[in-house]
């Protein structure tokens, strides 16, 4: 019915979006700006590849091993409010107060008590990531099917064999859901303690070029988190695609 | 069709394409159909025979790609901004956050009635409903039964010129369906209002109808025009006696054949 | 976090009770630890060497630099999200632009731009207030955009057949059908605002939670730092609680359901 296929006409506002930025950055270049357009940002990743790369790979690792302890962590503690309800329920409580203290604090004593070395990114990391699996996990293991639990006693499973063969495949759409929320948390919460002290990392880089007033590597850095960041969300989309195949047709379900 | 007795909605040559990858797909063709006033109509037909299509093509929700619509001497466009339709969905969407009453008023609302006498006109079809005392229920506290008739109620509320019925007891337990039926049938002897209901269900259709309408698919077309004689007010016990078992015979057979042929 | 806290299922007593009592069995393991294993202050302190040694006059203080700024952005940017959501999907083309855009708005690390406003707005106090605002504006905008057109079809064609003027189905229909993912984006942005915040004081210098965390620290007043990191806990979660009001206030309908 219409001329123009839907995505062409986003496509053409998003290439003028990009031309007025370019214009609009480049009639304010100059020393103090703090817009810089495209092309400044492209060439300053194009002279900076090296130490971009360095200190993301530097990032990432300590974001992934937060992640991985974290996510362990989240996963271990789920069953543990799962099978010891009252217990549970207390660690689930407290899990909830140490999240609510945003990272920026929880990472100046971790710093003071770990050092400036990468223990305490990962601690960080790790930190900003146990919550959205916990939350996730348990949510998802307290509102199943009820009908799971009973094939389960049906076929006079016992806990862990119910927990393996029934359960553990059945939230596994959610553990992935949840992994994409706690990717992006755990390399954020990387980068912010690296605000508070370290030798290198994408943080570190932030911080620099944000007391030299570099603005186009600031932006430049900038974009590159939020490519990882979207990059880290689009993996586990993939992961749980892969991990769960089913769970598209089950949505209808449920 | 000057003749045309009491024709108050006629439908001609109406078709509808929808564009497709690599080419447009025919989801109605050709299309005629009178309905008199004050008569209750079925659409009839299987999943796909654009049933639904044609219903919310009468109703001015979309537009017919050929043909066209005649509501009461109005354009369809016309009638539905003189606020001449109620229309009942397949799901009741009621507004979760709204009272049954607040829910029936809402069509009102739109229209600008005075509070007081949206008020008093909410009730008055509450009652016809049959759901005085429930008025202030959320429709999370209301059963299946009870948020179709409120939807019905908020259908009627407007006092349509006419009724559109979008298999509207779907997924309601039989019984309750069938008892659905014949308050349904008691609503539209007590307003008198054209209606135009369309289902897959054959049990219904020759219930709840004066004209059954059989439709087929690819493209959807009219397979066969039935009258339904049966003396009313119908009940649920007569709906068990021959009289009725033929009609849906007949028109099961009608179904069955487009499903061969499809098949083929 | 974008989930509701799981109700108690055995527990009988009230949400806060249980957290509450939680929270003081962890505060008292905590003072037995320290004490049995002899931890130095200046390292990890004690529940009570905080509430006795730390700076209270100047945690309140800058407690309440932080809590202003975070309302007044958690304002601003909420109203400025909502209304642009609105403006945005009443118009086809409007949406169908930032629609694939929200993608991408999603996938950006606001708190790690929490320098470069800074650095864009100045060093002023008014800083703080953006970073917050900018904090809450996005995931409000997505999340309302995403809830606006998730107004089941139905509903929209009930909407067409009783000839709904627009202004109408917005304020009566389409707006509250998208609280329920507008209050799911506060869950996630009112902790993210308090960080934002506290985030933009230490870079600004300021006097808030932030600044306080950092400085207490660098002095080594690591009583005076725990207290911040404390009380910047509380200020998190009374500030969630309070969207948990909101929630029960604007969708009771839908807890109920």
């Amino acid at each position: 019915m219409r001329a123009l296929p839907r995505p062409v006409l986003p496509a053409i506002y998003f290439v003028l979006l990009f031309a007025v930025w370019q214009v609009a950055g480049q009639a304010l270049a100059g020393p103090g700006a703090v817009l810089i357009p495209p092309t400044t940002i492209i060439e300053t990743m194009g002279t900076r590849w090296y130490a971009l790369l360095l200190n993301a790979g530097i990032t990432l690792a300590e974001a992934g091993q937060g992640f991985l302890i974290g996510s362990i962590s989240a996963i271990v503690l789920t069953v543990v409010v799962d099978r010891f309800r009252v217990v549970g329920e207390g660690f689930f409580r407290l899990a909830l107060v140490i999240y609510s203290i945003p990272v920026i604090a929880i990472a100046a004593p971790l710093t003071a008590t770990l050092g400036l070395g990468t223990e305490s990114k990962i601690a960080v990391a790790a930190l900003s990531a146990y919550f959205p699996v916990l939350v996730n996990l348990t949510g998802a293991l307290r509102t199943l099917d009820p009908r799971i639990d009973e094939l389960g006693r049906v076929l006079a499973m016992g806990y862990t064999r119910k927990l393996v063969s029934l359960r553990a495949p059945a939230v596994l759409p959610a553990l992935f859901s949840s992994f994409k929320i706690a990717g992006p948390a755990a390399f954020i919460g990387a980068i912010i303690a690296e605000w508070m002290g370290a030798e290198s990392g994408l943080g570190v880089m932030i911080i620099q070029a944000m007391f030299n007033f570099n603005v186009p590597l600031l932006w430049t850095v900038l974009v590159v988190a939020t490519a990882l960041n979207g990059l880290i969300v689009f993996l586990f989309d993939v992961l749980g695609k892969l991990a769960a195949p089913w769970h598209d047709s089950s949505k209808a379900i449920a | 069709m000057n003749v045309a007795e009491k024709a108050n909605v006629v439908v001609d040559g109406v078709g509808m394409d929808f564009a497709v990858k690599g080419g447009t797909f025919t989801a109605l063709n050709d299309i005629a159909l009178t309905l008199p006033r004050g008569s209750f109509t079925t659409l009839l037909g299987p999943s796909g025979c654009g049933k639904s299509t044609l219903l919310r093509i009468v109703a001015d929700v979309i537009q017919p790609t050929r043909g066209t619509v005649d509501l009461f001497g109005m354009t369809a466009s016309e009638a539905r901004m003189n606020g001449l339709f109620g229309f009942v969905f397949q799901d009741p969407v009621l507004l979760p956050w709204r009272s049954a009453l607040g829910n029936i008023e809402l069509p009102l609302e739109a229209q600008h009635v005075p509070k007081a006498e949206r008020r008093e006109r909410a009730m008055a079809v509450l009652e016809l409903v049959g759901l005085d005392g429930f008025e202030h229920l959320l429709p999370a506290k209301l059963s299946g039964g009870m948020a179709r008739r409120v939807a019905i109620a908020r259908a009627l509320v407007v006092e349509p010129s006419i009724l559109f019925l979008d298999e509207p007891f779907n997924g309601l337990d039989e019984l309750r369906r069938r008892q659905m039926n014949v308050e349904l049938q008691r609503i539209w002897s007590a307003t008198g209002t054209t209606s135009l209901l369309v289902t897959h269900n054959v049990a219904d259709a020759v219930f709840l109808s004066d004209t059954v309408i059989v439709m087929g698919r690819n493209p959807g077309h009219i397979i066969e025009r039935r009258e339904i004689d049966l003396p009313r007010p119908r009940s649920i016990d007569n709906s068990l006696s021959p009289d009725y078992i033929a009609h849906e015979r007949a028109l099961t057979a009608l179904l069955s054949d487009d499903y061969k042929t499809r098949d083929d | 976090m974008s989930i509701l806290a799981p109700r108690d299922q055995r527990l009988s007593l009230p949400s806060w009770v249980v957290t509450l009592i939680v929270v003081v069995i962890a505060l008292v393991v905590w003072q037995i630890g320290i004490t049995v294993a002899g931890t130095s202050a200046n390292v990890l302190p004690g529940p009570v060497q905080i509430l006795l040694g730390a700076d209270w006059l100047r945690v309140a203080g800058a407690a309440a630099n932080t809590i202003f700024s975070t309302l007044l952005g958690f304002a601003v940017g909420n109203f400025v999200g909502l209304a642009l959501a609105v403006l945005i999907c009443a118009s086809r083309t409007f949406s169908d632009i930032v629609y694939p855009a929200a993608v991408v708005v999603r996938a950006i690390p606001i708190v790690a731009l929490a320098p470069f406003i800074t650095l864009a707005f100045g060093r002023g106090p008014g800083a703080t207030v953006v970073v917050a605002a900018l904090i809450v504006f996005f995931p409000t905008l997505v999340n309302v955009i995403l809830g606006l057109r998730s107004v089941p079809a139905e509903a929209l064609e009930l909407l067409k057949v009783i000839n709904a003027p627009t202004v109408f189905s917005y304020a009566r229909v389409r707006i509250p059908f998208a609280m329920p993912s507008f209050v799911s984006a506060l869950k996630i942005s009112a902790p993210n605002a308090v960080l934002g915040v506290m985030t933009a004081e230490w870079i600004i210098g300021g006097t808030g939670l932030g600044r306080l965390v950092v400085q207490s620290w660098l002095s080594l007043d690591i009583t005076t730092m725990w207290s911040a990191v404390l009380v910047s806990a509380l200020v998190a979660s009374v500030l969630f609680s309070i969207v948990g009001l909101i929630e029960r206030a604007l969708l009771g309908w839908a807890v109920r359901t």
